[in-house]
């Protein structure tokens, strides 16, 4: 799994759609027929996604939002993002 | 890969107008799941074959659904030249149409035929579709009337509010129960595990739920059917008892869904329309209105044991803490 720096920049690939419903997110990837349910925290996290922001500025917002440690979210949203990568949803790059 | 690439010769020369020379003058009216339909410019022999499939008798004109729309969607067959279409080697070739969605509508490609429909609801009873194709034995254009059909009533669905499902639809105790999953889920073999045990299946491939406007669904049969499905269900319309997602496992059991979840399940099974970004919006906000319903995991194992867990309640699904889901 490629891990995330936090000066990466997430970027979302052209056929993915995300949707938040209600406190959830939905990713659906159209060129890999997959669709995704994700919880409130991951739908924020996705929400930040707009290729321009970092991996370190999208925990920066979303701790300021959620009642979560800094080392948690991180834990957490790495390997989840890195996830997305791997399974070709998400792009990055490195500012 | 551009669109038609795949299936037409030149197809920056694909008609913007819906015209040309037709086959025929015969002319074929139904309804699909309430839904008005005519089909113009058959040749005779293709107009008898499709009737017999389409519309067996006056009662496919009529339907036990509340009519969303009666005025008709008029569709115009055109000849096309062989020449325009590719030779597709078809062998261990799965055959996908190819789209292009457009603001006022959408575009299809497929073996030998071209389409082109206006995807708004009727208005007025003028032609908002058009066929082009090389075919001529009736069993080859039937197949590609319905080819087309199922993508408009798709559409028709979506514009009432509604969805097409790929699903097997089975009655218990006189409500319907739509089982979901992509191709290899075992929709196929829950429905005829159904009739096994004497139950009635509607589908065992496609089948419409539309909104009653009582919070109450309803799922509707239609022609296009799967290998199990009885014909003289064809037209009527049973309440919405539940959705399962289907999902093959060592045992049997319900697990319930959290919103988002029920949602991703139901966006996967709603055929040609669930690629259109010009209207996305309506399509998740009338799966939004269907997700009020009972809609569950089900992990099943090929056997009539499954459906037993169908009376006991389910829990709570355990992995919606996660971020990924």
């Amino acid at each position: 799994m490629n891990d995330i720096a936090l000066n990466s920049v997430p970027t979302r690939r052209p056929d993915m759609r995300f949707r938040v419903v209600g406190d959830e997110g939905i990713i659906v990837s159209q060129d890999q027929a997959e669709v995704i349910a994700v919880n409130e925290v991951g739908a924020r996290v996705l929400s930040l996604v707009d290729g321009e922001r970092t991996l370190g500025e999208i925990l920066t917002s979303v701790g300021e939002e959620f009642d979560v440690s800094s080392e948690t979210l991180e834990r957490d949203t790495r390997p989840f993002l890195s996830e997305l990568v791997d399974s070709g949803v998400l792009g990055v790059h490195v500012e | 890969m551009s669109f038609a690439e795949q299936f037409l010769t030149h197809p920056s020369l694909f008609p913007e107008r819906l015209s040309g020379e037709s086959p025929g003058e015969q002319s074929l009216r139904f309804s699909l799941a309430g839904f008005a339909f005519a089909l113009e410019g058959l040749s005779q022999p293709c107009q008898t074959h499709a009737r017999a499939r389409l519309a067996r008798d006056e009662s496919a004109l009529k339907s036990s659904l509340d009519l969303k729309s009666s005025l008709e969607l008029v569709t115009r067959v055109f000849i096309a030249s062989p020449g325009d279409f590719r030779d597709v080697a078809v062998r261990g070739w799965q055959y996908a149409l190819d789209f292009d969605y457009r603001p006022d509508g959408v575009s299809l490609a497929g073996l030998h035929w071209m389409a082109r429909s206006r995807l708004s609801q009727p208005t007025e009873s003028s032609v908002q579709g058009a066929i082009w194709t090389s075919l001529e034995r009736p069993e080859e254009v039937y197949g590609v009337l319905e080819n087309y059909l199922r993508v408009c009533l798709a559409y028709r669905c979506l514009l009432a509010g509604g969805v097409m499902l790929h699903s097997a639809a089975v009655l218990i105790d006189g409500k319907a129960s739509l089982f979901v999953g992509r191709s290899g889920a075992g929709k196929s073999t829950i429905a005829k595990l159904a009739v096994k045990i004497g139950l009635e299946v509607l589908s065992d491939d496609l089948n419409v739920a539309l909104p009653t406007g009582d919070g109450t669904w309803r799922v509707s049969t239609i022609p296009f059917t799967g290998d199990v499905a009885p014909s003289d269900k064809c037209g009527q319309s049973f309440e919405l008892a539940g959705i399962y997602r289907l999902d093959q496992a060592a045992g049997n059991q319900r697990i319930a869904l959290g919103h988002a979840e029920k949602i991703a399940s139901l966006v996967t099974v709603c055929p040609y329309v669930n690629k259109d970004s010009h209207r996305e919006s309506l399509l998740w906000t009338n799966l939004e209105s269907l997700a009020a319903l009972d809609v569950q995991a089900l992990r099943f194992a090929p056997s009539t044991e499954v459906f037993e867990v169908l009376r006991h309640n389910p829990r709570r699904g355990e992995n919606l803490g996660k971020i990924g889901g």
